[in-house]
């Protein structure tokens, strides 16, 4: 018992610890007018009303937050959905912890850190009015698993009964791994071994909690009830999402869900960077999804400095190539693209320096894990690598082309439509053009890009993605990424994109994950040895790490950027 | 003895050789022709422009490339140094014979040299819409003149349709 209890405080202790996430500063304007750093001010209902205009080029897919798993609806799932715990909704670091939601308490921990004990809070209700009830947080568990929710191998394999889910997840029970008493509001949640970042993954979109009778697959385009203070009014790809005021929300934890400010959220799709910049700057619209095209920056950055939030990010631009079609199931050509791309050249489609530093790590600089090495730069090997990227070495791309037999080869470049994206495919093709590939730019519509992508039988060769933190933990980048749980050929809900799956690795992966328990040190550790040790085999190439720049309309007040979800749209006020 | 013409010309002259006589005369046709000759010529030699002027390859993206200007070796997309310093630029047209005549693009690309392989692609495009029509109108015409009395009617018939049609029928195609 003495070394259960002793186990039981260290993952304590770890869930504590790895909620002090990154370090890195942000080197833009922060500005919550009314309150300090870590802290939500006090709700003022004399600043809310209005409705908020956030414009896009394109929609993110399905609204189930079960299933979709994009930043741009991760940011509204913040203000309509709740979990038993949620990342702490305030300014600044602060935001990588954890806080009770849904649940009274955080988790009391039994059995060696594997039993979670929660007591459901009483008197919260759906957006239809019906109350929450612990059946519903078994339901919505199940859920996971039969709409094959992107995470459901990755985050949730652990809880007791998973395995049976996800080999049939039509059927999914876990009478064993989700235990209930409605008359007690108590939920257990049984895992097969301790996870010192379970409270992170209970805090994510894709463990919040639905009506029982929610559909047992992707419900699209039809809303489901929510518990936040905004639910969804309505919703077409095409043109418009439409947020409106939860008739039955009242703020029970400010820290998990505050009340919101704008009576109306309204998200229009369809527009180009170009027309979302004019939009903002005539005030027709109050922020812009999509990157800033490199040619307006200076413009604005000139003109509306005071409408300009810069962030730092734990996050990453990357090019996953698939590892199991050709020219790039050849590790050779996997290298040969690292080695050619000019990471200071996409910092500056991105930007410039400002904006973006070059990467060549899997894991971003100040991440849990990080190692600073790359193998991919000038003068550098796999053998010898280099400390970072320095400069790109064509004449050993071109070398490695030919020695891997796939010079000549077509390649097709799916990119998402916007402008910076498509500019970014444009400079890739004239890359693989250069070192001896027949390269064709495809890009589609941001609606669909990201899933279209994650499915095999699309025969993506390469393509271009970004990656942002769920939270922060080494896994969160190389095991969901590049673990073999995470690739599901033929479905649109198979994050590990380059169809990698390295068996030792892996295996490495997951010990990592329980070192993590007891030693979060050493885990670290051990994490960049394995970065080093899957970059060498270049399953995907990593180009930069981007800030974040949030570009306001000038009546947008009281902005708040959490590290986690960045922008927390409900706490924008309006000037009226 | 009468001052006006006769009403039709009863010499030996093709018609080829009046047109080209007409034409001679017209100065508006010499400043046409002239500068359809130029633009052919310049898109002809656009890859001798490319290596030999500009000495950039138009199709490859040089983002962080250098030009010297004026002795000054300069990015040809270039950093803002204004307000947040955020976002970079082309460099803008220099105005002089050789790299950057008109400026980059966004993908560090002489815009010159890329305009006169556009141009070279455009030509094609017209030339070839051009011979096409003139190939299958006369085909058409051919047809309809030689063969009998009903296939010219339906012919024409069509055709009257067609252009009474052709802003519809485009739009449909």
């Amino acid at each position: 018992m003495r070394r259960s209890r002793t186990l039981v405080s260290l993952i304590a202790l770890s869930f504590v610890l790895s909620a002090c996430g990154s370090s890195s500063s942000d080197s833009g304007s922060d500005s919550n007018a009314q309150g300090q750093e870590g802290v939500l001010a006090p709700y003022d209902a004399s600043k809310a009303g209005g409705t908020l205009t956030l414009v896009a080029k394109g929609a993110a897919g399905t609204l189930d937050p079960h299933i979709n798993y994009t930043l741009q609806f991760w940011q509204l799932y913040q203000a309509t959905y709740d979990g038993l715990l949620a990342f702490r909704k305030v300014d600044g670091p602060k935001s990588f912890e954890t806080v009770p939601d849904l649940a009274e308490a955080l988790p009391e921990l039994s059995d060696g850190g594997k039993t979670l004990t929660f007591t459901l809070r009483k008197g919260i209700k759906f957006s239809d009015g019906r109350d929450v009830t612990v059946n519903d947080v078994k339901a919505s568990f199940e859920r996971i698993f039969k709409v094959l929710s992107p995470t459901a191998g990755g985050f949730y394999n652990g809880i007791v009964g998973a395995d049976a889910c996800l080999a049939n997840p039509a059927t999914c029970k876990l009478d064993q791994g989700v235990i209930v008493d409605p008359a007690t509001n108590k939920i257990e949640i049984k895992l097969t071994a301790p996870d010192a970042t379970i409270n992170y993954k209970l805090s994510l979109p894709h463990a919040v909690i639905l009506p029982a009778d929610a559909p047992s697959k992707d419900a699209g385009t039809t809303p489901i009830p929510t518990t936040g203070p905004y639910m969804f009014a309505s919703y077409d790809p095409n043109k418009e999402l439409k947020m409106v005021r939860n008739p039955n929300f009242t703020e029970w934890n400010r820290e998990a869900q505050p009340a919101g400010y704008p009576d109306e959220i309204v998200y229009q799709f369809g527009l180009t960077a170009e027309a979302q910049v004019n939009a903002i700057k005539n005030g027709q619209a109050d922020w812009m999804l999509d990157p800033i095209p490199a040619d307006r920056l200076s413009e604005i950055g000139t003109e509306l400095p005071n409408q300009i939030k810069v962030h730092t990010l734990t996050a990453m631009w990357y090019l996953p190539m698939n590892n199991n079609l050709a020219p790039f199931d050849n590790v050779k050509a996997r290298q040969a693209v690292n080695y050619a791309l000019d990471r200071n050249a996409m910092v500056k489609i991105f930007g410039g320096e400002q904006l973006a530093s070059p990467a060549c790590t899997f894991l971003p600089p100040g991440f849990p894990g990080h190692k600073d090495f790359c193998q991919y730069t000038e003068g550098a090997s796999v053998e010898s690598p280099a400390t970072s990227w320095a400069a790109p070495d064509i004449e050993k791309a071109k070398q490695l082309v030919k020695e891997s037999g796939t010079a000549g080869q077509k390649v097709g470049i799916v990119v998402s439509d916007d402008e910076v994206n498509k500019q970014m495919g444009e400079y890739i093709q004239s890359v693989l053009n250069q070192i001896g590939y027949k390269a064709t730019l495809k890009p589609i519509s941001s609606n669909i890009q990201f899933t279209y992508i994650q499915n095999t039988k699309n025969k993506v060769q390469i393509s271009v993605s970004q990656w942002y933190q769920d939270f922060p933990a080494a896994m969160d980048f190389s095991y969901i990424l590049l673990g073999c749980e995470s690739f599901t050929p033929g479905s649109d809900s198979s994050i590990n994109m380059a169809g990698y799956c390295n068996k030792a690795l892996n295996k490495r992966m997951i010990d990592a994950m329980n070192l993590a328990v007891t030693d979060q040190a050493a885990a670290d550790k051990e994490w960049g040895e394995i970065d080093q040790a899957i970059m060498n085999e270049a399953p995907v190439a990593v180009a930069f790490t981007p800030k974040q720049i949030d570009f306001l309309s000038a009546r947008v007040k009281n902005y708040n950027f959490s590290k986690q979800f960045y922008m927390l749209v409900s706490q924008l006020q309006l000037d009226k | 003895m009468t001052t006006h013409e006769p009403a039709f010309n009863l010499s030996s002259e093709s018609p080829g050789k009046i047109a080209l006589r007409t034409l001679v005369r017209d100065r508006r046709s010499w400043v046409a022709s002239t500068m359809l000759v130029i633009v052919v010529a310049l898109t002809l030699f656009a890859p001798l422009y490319a290596s030999l002027v500009s000495k950039t390859d138009p199709f490859v993206s040089t983002i962080n490339g250098t030009v010297v200007l004026d002795g000054v070796e300069v990015q040809v997309l270039q950093q803002s140094t204004e307000g947040l310093k955020i976002g970079v630029n082309p460099i803008g047209p220099t105005w002089k014979i050789g790299p950057y005549f008109l400026g980059a693009d966004n993908q560090g690309r002489d815009v010159a040299a890329r305009l006169l392989y556009g141009g070279t692609n455009t030509l094609l495009i017209g030339f070839s819409a051009a011979a096409l029509t003139l190939i299958v109108a006369t085909l058409v015409g051919v047809i309809a003149g030689y063969s009998g009395k009903i296939i010219d009617s339906v012919i024409s018939c069509l055709s009257t349709i067609y252009f009474a049609l052709s802003g519809a029928f485009n739009k449909w195609i």
